[in-house]
């Protein structure tokens, strides 16, 4: 009996190996498909718009006017492109937009990892009353104060201070200052946001880390800075590409702060309504125009995105302290 | 006796070290703390100030306020014919979304983490969404708008505003749910099912920020966790509800609290849009802010009960 079992069972492996491996295989693909269908279709969705403006942007203005042209432009040509280039001052806005996101991003990913490793390390009611602010500063939306926050930086002072010292107020319309003020007080668009994500993030760390660090002789900053800090890096530049795409696309404290500045969100607006009261008037179709803007003005965020994205797994790779 | 002694003072010191150590970590806390005392309580005051009183424009010094007391905060709640039937509407807007938003971006962000082929394609695309967040398009396509009836352009400008209908016209609301039901689902099930089936357009576009910080947290757990759990025979399933789930659940309470938060403070939010109106009508800012911050204090409402009922299934890394 044994050996009948036996060899039954020597004869059977090899065919069994090989039929569930077929039956994985297929599973497999299978699935891969499906999620390859869920991906399209929803890159569609999230496609369209864009689609339809980068065919609006290729049309001459004898299409645009024509109506059995759908979609794909019969007499394609740059114009669109060349009146932004011009008209929105595009290469200027675009270095001015880039130097002000960057200087945002980098100051505002640093102050809200920092601020959110504090408020992963405290315990007790007061660290708590410090995490309901932060939540506070995004849960007021800003259109609500937007005048005093206007009258705060037209007429800035801190406490009364600058006023007894120089008997005046400052203007800060129209420079960086309040866009780094707002940042490295952490302050800025969607900041408690970061600060929010950086502690749960830190909070989700394991102690023994800093522990070790510690018994090694490194204080409380040292291992921050060198420990906890290189470990966070996906996490940060999650949080920096955020705080860069949104400083890029932002109209509200742009169109705030910065009304003489050129910066990209305010330059294509602008434009548009120069057509209709100046020399141009009528002669550029205004929404192809500013469906070009809008997308030569998104159109550098994705390709940093891209790059950043490969820096993720980077990061991940170096930092080698993990778990 | 004498080995007590030194027992207890090491006991002490250790605590003072602590409280040390403690104290220590309020210095990250300085710029935040000064700029918020500094600046943005002043700010806030204000607002608050403006909703006790009617916020006249005049040439003069540009405005000037007359006390009113609650008499703004009477006309919002209970003479308005709006804003409380806006306030109910926008919470059940956002009631049925946070789990919608939650599923389908973890969703994403576990088939982005995946190695296959175009990720990095796919990724890019799923940005754009956290790229218009700020409303940037949004603007856009209202300017077309209007400047569309101002000139009469009929041509293909209107098509941008016509995209999140022609996504939402997908399914045929009618046909689907005699589907759903013939499969014995019930009929508010089949309803919701079809409300986020609609919903495409608007969930997808939503959830990008949330999707993103999913991506990164998953991201940022160690694959030699996972490289363990599979030496010990977990299937992807498995190590997906005994690791990625764990792991990343500090996030999920993020998202929530983002998503309430989004959800309320969106741009195309009922009552945003009534603020918004309410601030630009003159002398209306005093009314705008009584009405923003009554608001506001629906959503910390909200907000403090969602948190407390998630808080109890969050899983951190730290010993209390």
């Amino acid at each position: 009996m044994k050996k009948i079992l036996k060899k039954q069972s020597k004869e059977r492996t090899p065919s069994r190996l090989a039929e569930s491996f077929s039956k994985n295989r297929i599973k497999r693909t299978l699935s891969q498909i499906f999620i390859y269908i869920l991906l399209i279709e929803i890159a569609f969705v999230i496609l369209f718009p864009l689609l339809s403006k980068l065919s609006a942007s290729l049309m001459s203005s004898s299409d645009m006017y024509d109506r059995t042209v759908i979609f794909i432009p019969r007499n394609p040509s740059l114009e669109n492109y060349r009146v932004v280039f011009e008209e929105a001052f595009y290469l200027i806005a675009a270095r001015n937009t880039l130097l002000i996101s960057l200087l945002a991003a980098v100051l505002q990913t640093l102050i809200c990892a920092m601020t959110g490793y504090g408020l992963a390390k405290i315990r007790s009611k007061l660290g708590s009353l410090v995490l309901l602010f932060v939540v506070l500063t995004i849960l007021i939306p800003p259109q609500i104060i937007l005048v005093p926050m206007f009258l705060k930086f037209r007429f800035f002072d801190i406490g009364g201070i600058i006023e007894a010292i120089t008997g005046n107020t400052v203007t800060l319309m129209n420079s960086v200052w309040p866009v780094v003020i707002l940042s490295i007080t952490g302050l800025g668009f969607k900041n408690g946001l970061y600060i929010f994500i950086m502690r749960q993030f830190y909070k989700g760390i394991p102690e023994e880390i800093e522990e070790a660090a510690s018994i090694d002789g490194y204080g409380i900053f040292p291992t921050y800075f060198k420990v906890v800090l290189p470990m966070s890096v996906p996490m940060m530049i999650t949080i920096f590409m955020f705080a860069f795409s949104w400083q890029w696309t932002d109209t509200f404290y742009s169109g705030m702060f910065f009304s003489e500045l050129k910066v990209l969100s305010n330059t294509i607006f602008s434009m548009t309504s120069a057509f209709h009261s100046g020399s141009f008037a009528g002669n550029y179709t205004t929404s192809a125009v500013l469906q070009t803007g809008v997308l030569m003005a998104i159109f550098p965020l994705i390709v940093i995105y891209i790059f950043a994205q490969r820096k993720i797994i980077g990061g991940i790779e170096r930092s080698g302290l993990v778990g | 006796m004498k080995m007590l002694k030194p027992g207890i003072k090491r006991s002490r010191l250790s605590l003072s070290f602590r409280q040390k150590k403690q104290l220590t970590y309020w210095a990250f806390l300085i710029p935040f703390l000064a700029g918020f005392l500094f600046i943005m309580l002043e700010i806030y005051i204000n607002s608050l100030q403006y909703s006790f009183n009617d916020v006249i424009l005049d040439d003069a010094s540009g405005f000037h306020l007359e006390w009113v007391g609650w008499e703004n905060y009477d006309f919002a709640l209970f003479r308005d014919p709006d804003f409380v039937a806006n306030i109910q509407s926008s919470i059940v807007e956002m009631l049925t979304n946070i789990p919608l938003v939650i599923f389908y971006s973890l969703m994403i962000a576990v088939i982005l983490n995946r190695n296959m082929k175009g990720r990095t394609f796919f990724r890019a695309v799923f940005f754009i969404p956290v790229i218009l967040a700020t409303g940037f398009m949004t603007k856009a396509d209202m300017n077309n708008m209007i400047s569309d009836q101002m000139w009469n352009n009929m041509g293909s400008a209107a098509s941008a505003s016509a995209d999140s209908e022609m996504a939402n016209g997908i399914f045929n609301s009618a046909e689907m749910q005699n589907y759903l039901t013939s499969f014995g689902i019930g009929t508010e099930l089949s309803q919701y099912i079809l409300t986020a089936a609609q919903n495409i357009y608007d969930i997808v576009n939503i959830s990008g920020v949330q999707m993103v910080i999913f991506l990164a947290g998953i991201q940022s757990i160690s694959p030699a966790i996972y490289e363990s759990a599979s030496i010990d025979g977990a299937t992807a399933w498995e190590s997906f509800w005994m690791i990625t789930f764990p792991m990343i659940s500090p996030l999920i309470i993020v998202n929530v609290v983002y998503t309430v938060i989004d959800s309320f403070t969106a741009s195309d939010n009922v009552i945003m849009l009534q603020i918004q109106e309410q601030t630009y009508r003159s002398n209306g800012m005093g009314m705008a802010a009584a009405m923003a911050w009554f608001y506001f204090l629906v959503v910390a409402v909200c907000l403090i009960i969602i948190t407390l009922i998630i808080r109890g299934y969050v899983y951190y890394q730290q010993r209390d």
